[in-house]
């Protein structure tokens, strides 16, 4: 995936524009954008981070996820896309991974803190929420200048997609499943006639 | 059963609203015939347009050859809707094989010459302006069974809004003048060689270049910030490719009436081009100016471009929408009623809003105002959809309806959307103004279609401190309400004024600037003496607060590379002067000057047309060549640019105007140093304890 966003970079330079996220063409059925938008960059700086990036996230998650990897993207896309369509109503360009990466983030420290219930992990969760808030708060990304300016929302929007992600389908023995049988089993008990 | 009787009535509605599309379709650019069937219609065999748009102006050079297949010699008559604040600066005619340049005089005197020259059977062209809506050109004669070539020139500043050029070629009629109609058939079809060729230059990078309604159109990016868009019947992207036929989007059919084997295309459509600038550029301030060595005077153009620092507004607001629903409409409803759904779904929690109707009367289509919450606005999204769009136009009714039953608690803004022509009831425009004024409101509208009274609606917006925008049937429709949309929901700054010191200007057009809303470029034309440093200020207020902007830069002992803004700063002087016209009738001192502005810089006005005639015809009459000569030192100039990269004209680098970079509508997400540090630890760890998936199983 890397070498794809690499080579997307190289092959179509800046911000081409058949593949950025623009609201009027797709209102005019150029859906491909939804997916494509997050693969291209609007200068090199952007590329450079967004892809180092991809590249660490893929090396440190990719074994653990495998085949879920790319379904991981898909899902924050959609929940990245889904914010900047209802979110962001005046953007009408978008660019960049790094929202989607924090949907990936979010889902391969999950899986790490599962694994090993290591605070290294907590921590790193904790930063990036904190980074992510202090972003919003300040309106923009941190020490860096891309050309297209930094909408810090979408990384909220992309690791809300991986906690939803994880929430709903992956948390074997706890999460959704715990729900259906504490919370759900109550609610049944307390609805049921002659239940008190 | 009542169920039933709906559905079926929305089926009614859907099928009036495709009969009224197509029933608008039909006015167009093209060869006027009567209707009586007096006179036999000529043919356009060829439609060849050639646009260069660079330092902040488009010049549009259209050539065509008209065919006589009949056996005695006819007048063509050649009509196009008025390209926005575009004039025409050059009617060329092919006589004897040779191409002689027109000239222009006072309309009655030219129309006198071409009368006199056509009735004496020698070969003679004219071009004049309809008011507000098209320019004429009638070319004497066609000869019999053969054709004439005739080339049209017209200047316009070039529109840059949000980052976003947008260039329209005016095609689509707007069939707003009914007698004209009833009058006149319009022949649209290009039988041979249709072409268009436009070329957009501009030291600010242009990311990207769209044609919205014309798939086919071959966009490239040529070397050092130039791009082409090219489109044609008989279009050969590699050089060596068939020709492109039949393909969405172009209108063709290969059954021409000649029985030639090339596509037909239809002059019903408008051709709409955008390019974006690259995000991030600074807020800035171009010079474009003209002065020869041996002038003392120069002409310049001064581009504004703000950086974006008008916030956005979050209270609630009145939102009144005043919607033109007249048969002039029909080609158009369909486009309103989008524009107004998703104006209406943006809206925010505390707005609201109220529908008034207008076409022979007004009427509310709500009861007052209502909340903008998701079941008003579907509510009355689809009961606008139930209006068939019929009878005259009572613009004045329609506003005064609008402007009734306003909260004075509450910040109000009215919206307009009209193809403008205001025909029955009152249709001053002074009155209109005085209207407009007894309120504090800012009006937002929206000018449908090319045949509107756009000099009416400017000036309404502008009396109002709002905008106005205009829109074609070809617009990306979302694009353009998005554009619309961040202006009234950000900061303005209102009561811009300018100020030049240190170097001696004069004949500043505008005269008074107004308000500059969100994205919004400010043009200033004018006339300077001498050469050397000015400090150039811009004052206005944000929100009831002060601001200044200023810079210092140089204005050129000598700049002859752009010659047209000589022309350019006329046609703004004209329009000027004509907006006074409208407002306070006519007097012999206005009229005068635009007549003497317009003779002076060959320009085609309300009061002056262009008229071509053999040489020696000109010589008998004393009529200079004038424009012949502008014509010649602008051709050398165009040829002398086209030569070069793109340049920059910006100015105030060593001292920049504004400190933000300009509005744009783009976004990106970015990683940074500090993402991949958080990183660090977890690689280390993740390094440290390698993952096994049979560990993990």
């Amino acid at each position: 995936m890397g070498a794809l966003a690499i080579a997307v970079y190289l092959l179509l330079g800046p911000s081409p524009e058949a593949w950025v996220f623009d609201r009027v063409a797709i209102t005019q059925g150029e859906w491909w954008r939804l997916v494509t938008g997050h693969w291209v960059h609007s200068d090199q700086t952007h590329a450079n981070w967004d892809i180092t990036a991809l590249v660490l996230l893929g090396a440190l998650f990719e074994a653990r996820l495998r085949w879920q990897l790319p379904m991981v993207l898909l899902f924050a896309s959609a929940g990245v896309d889904a914010w900047l369509w209802w979110g962001e109503p005046m953007l009408r360009y978008y660019c960049g991974l790094s929202g989607i990466l924090n949907g990936l983030l979010v889902v391969g420290l999950l899986h790490l803190w599962r694994e090993t219930r290591h605070p290294v992990v907590l921590l790193t969760g904790v930063g990036a929420v904190l980074k992510i808030a202090v972003e919003i708060n300040l309106g923009q990304s941190f020490l860096i200048q891309t050309a297209w300016p930094g909408v810090p929302a979408v990384h909220a929007a992309g690791f809300l997609s991986g906690m939803v992600l994880m929430a709903g389908i992956w948390i074997p023995d706890g999460g959704f499943q715990w729900f259906q049988k504490t919370w759900s089993a109550r609610v049944i008990q307390q609805i049921q006639p002659g239940s008190h | 059963m009542n169920r039933q009787i709906g559905i079926k009535y929305n089926w009614l509605q859907l099928i009036l609203l495709v009969v009224s599309l197509f029933a608008g379709s039909v006015y167009a650019a093209g060869l006027l015939t009567p209707s009586d069937g007096s006179v036999p219609p000529l043919e356009i065999r060829d439609h060849q347009v050639d646009v260069v748009i660079e330092d902040g102006y488009a010049i549009t050079t259209l050539e065509q050859v008209f065919v006589n297949p009949h056996d005695r010699d006819l007048e063509a008559q050649y009509s196009f809707p008025l390209p926005a604040h575009g004039t025409v600066v050059e009617l060329t005619v092919w006589i004897d094989g040779q191409p002689v340049t027109g000239e222009v005089l006072e309309r009655e005197k030219a129309r006198q010459l071409y009368e006199e020259e056509k009735a004496a059977g020698r070969e003679a062209g004219i071009t004049e302006k309809d008011s507000y809506k098209t320019f004429e050109t009638r070319v004497s004669p066609v000869r019999a069974r053969q054709d004439t070539r005739v080339r049209i020139v017209y200047l316009q500043p070039a529109e840059v809004d949000t980052g976003i050029g947008r260039y329209v070629y005016p095609l689509e009629e707007g069939g707003v003048d009914e007698s004209r109609l009833a009058f006149w058939t319009a022949n649209e079809q290009v039988t041979g060689n249709f072409s268009f060729n436009l070329r957009v230059k501009s030291a600010y990078p242009i990311e990207a270049v769209r044609t919205p309604n014309q798939p086919q159109a071959v966009i490239q990016s040529e070397a050092d910030g130039e791009w082409t868009v090219q489109l044609g019947n008989r279009m050969s992207v590699a050089g060596d490719s068939p020709l492109m036929e039949n393909q969405e989007g172009l209108e063709v059919d290969n059954s021409t009436p000649s029985g030639r084997n090339t596509p037909v295309f239809t002059l019903d459509k408008d051709l709409v081009i955008y390019w974006r600038h690259q995000a991030g550029l600074p807020g800035s301030v171009d010079l474009v100016a003209h002065k020869t060595a041996d002038s003392d005077r120069g002409t310049f153009m001064m581009v504004v471009t703000p950086g974006d620092d008008l916030k956005p507004i979050h209270e609630g607001k009145d939102w009144v929408f005043v919607l033109d629903v007249s048969g002039s409409m029909r080609g158009k409803y369909a486009t309103l009623v989008d524009g107004v759904q998703r104006a209406l779904q943006k809206m925010q929690t505390g707005d609201r809003f109220r529908v008034v109707l207008f076409n022979n009367n007004s009427r509310e289509l709500t009861p007052g105002f209502v909340n903008a919450s998701p079941e008003m606005v579907a509510r009355y999204s689809q009961a606008l959809l139930a209006i068939n769009p019929d009878n005259s136009t009572n613009l004045y009714a329609g506003l005064n309806q609008g402007l009734k039953a306003l909260d004075a608690d509450r910040t109000s803004a009215l919206v307009l959307v009209t193809d403008g022509v205001a025909n029955v009831g009152e249709t001053r425009q002074r009155n209109f103004i005085e209207l407009i004024k007894k309120k504090d409101i800012r009006m937002f509208t929206f000018v449908l279609g090319n045949s509107a009274n756009r000099p009416l609606l400017e000036a309404l917006a502008k009396a109002s401190n709002g905008f106005a925008v205009n829109i074609s049937n070809s617009d990306d429709i979302v694009g353009q309400l998005l554009a619309a949309t961040s202006k009234v929901t950000h900061e303005a700054l209102h009561g811009v004024e300018i100020r030049i010191d240190g170097i001696k200007t004069a004949d500043i057009t505008p005269g008074a600037i107004g308000s500059l809303y969100r994205g919004q470029q400010l043009v200033i034309f004018g006339h300077y003496w001498g050469e050397g440093m000015a400090d150039v200020r811009l004052t206005g207020r944000i929100s009831g607060e002060d601001k200044i902007y200023q810079t210092r830069f140089a204005f050129p002992a000598v700049a002859t590379e752009n010659p047209e803004v000589e022309r350019l700063w006329a046609y703004a002087s004209v329009e000027e002067a004509l907006q006074e016209i409208s407002n306070f009738g006519e007097n012999a001192d206005l009229k005068q000057a635009v007549t003497d502005l317009g003779v002076e810089y060959g320009l085609v006005t309300d009061y002056t047309a262009m008229v071509v005639v053999r040489d020696e015809i000109f010589d008998k009459h004393g009529i200079k060549r004038g424009n012949q000569a502008r014509l010649a030192a602008e051709e050398a100039a165009g040829q002398q640019r086209a030569q070069r990269s793109a340049v920059s004209r910006r100015v105030d680098t060593q001292q920049p105007m504004y400190s933000s970079n300009r509005a744009n509508h783009n976004g990106s997400g970015s990683f940074d140093i500090w993402t991949l540090l958080l990183l660090l630890p977890l690689a280390w760890f993740a390094w440290r304890h390698p993952y096994s998936r049979e560990k993990s199983q």
